[in-house]
């Protein structure tokens, strides 16, 4: 009989290929990183006690293809070039008009009704997931190495060859993005 | 406020923080819907549902 973690682990592999796509920034290498981690978690699934949640056992799996994709890429000169941040964030201009031209809030955020509950429910997490997609392809990135992955942002920056203050900015404009979208597709619904 | 999860501020722009808040309801919501975001994203990255 089928172990029933098999279907749980193919049930993360949309998060992972979010989390090898930040790191690699290709969707094909990210899908094969992916690919590779899932085949040596199968493996070594009577190694998984259970002391850390699956999906960190995974990630964690996953960290070490993507570092060893990273070298390989190195290694036959097809990593990719430092990302143009300009091109890839062009398409939140309208975050501006969240404010009037004192920087204040031109349409003030609503308090949301009971947050933490929406936790708990799957069809959040879609509409989560929904939102991540939308947010910029460069602000998406380092918001989910920032926020989800939990990487420092000294590592970011080096990672991404941006300076702080350029990272700072990002990522305070992908959480605008993110809040923004919520409200509409999950929070303005529910009030 | 989004500053304040990379960087800890300085006393001064915390006291300034704390003042502002205290004075705009719509900065405090939008500083209590940053907290949610973070608890989301920490979820997120460990969860198994």
């Amino acid at each position: 009989m089928t172990d029933p973690r098999f279907a749980q682990i193919e049930s993360h592999r949309p998060y992972l290929v979010r989390y090898a796509l930040s790191q690699l920034r290709d969707s094909q290498l990210a899908e094969e990183a992916v690919q590779e981690a899932l085949l040596s978690a199968l493996e070594s699934l009577s190694n998984f006690e259970g002391k850390s949640s699956l999906r960190t056992w995974l990630t964690s799996i996953l960290r070490f293809k993507v570092i060893d994709l990273q070298r390989r890429a190195v290694s036959d000169r097809t990593h990719l070039e430092p990302t143009d941040f300009a091109a890839e964030t062009g398409d939140d201009a309208w975050l501006d008009d969240l404010f009037d031209e004192t920087g204040h809030w031109s349409v003030a955020p609503q308090a949301w009704s009971n947050p933490e509950a929406a936790l708990e429910q799957r069809r959040f997490w879609e509409t989560f997931e929904r939102c991540l997609d939308r947010l910029p392809a460069a602000g998406g990135r380092v918001f989910f190495k920032r926020e989800i992955a939990g990487e420092e942002t000294e590592t970011i920056c080096k990672e991404e060859g941006i300076t702080a203050s350029n990272c700072w900015v990002i990522l305070h404009r992908a959480r605008l993005s993110l809040r923004a979208c919520l409200e509409m597709s999950w929070f303005g619904k529910e009030a | 406020m989004s500053l304040a999860y990379e960087r800890k501020l300085t006393p001064e722009e915390s006291k300034d923080l704390t003042h502002h808040l205290e004075i705009c309801f719509m900065c405090r919501n939008f500083d209590s819907q940053l907290k949610f975001l973070h608890t989301a994203a920490e979820r997120f990255r460990t969860s198994d549902t």
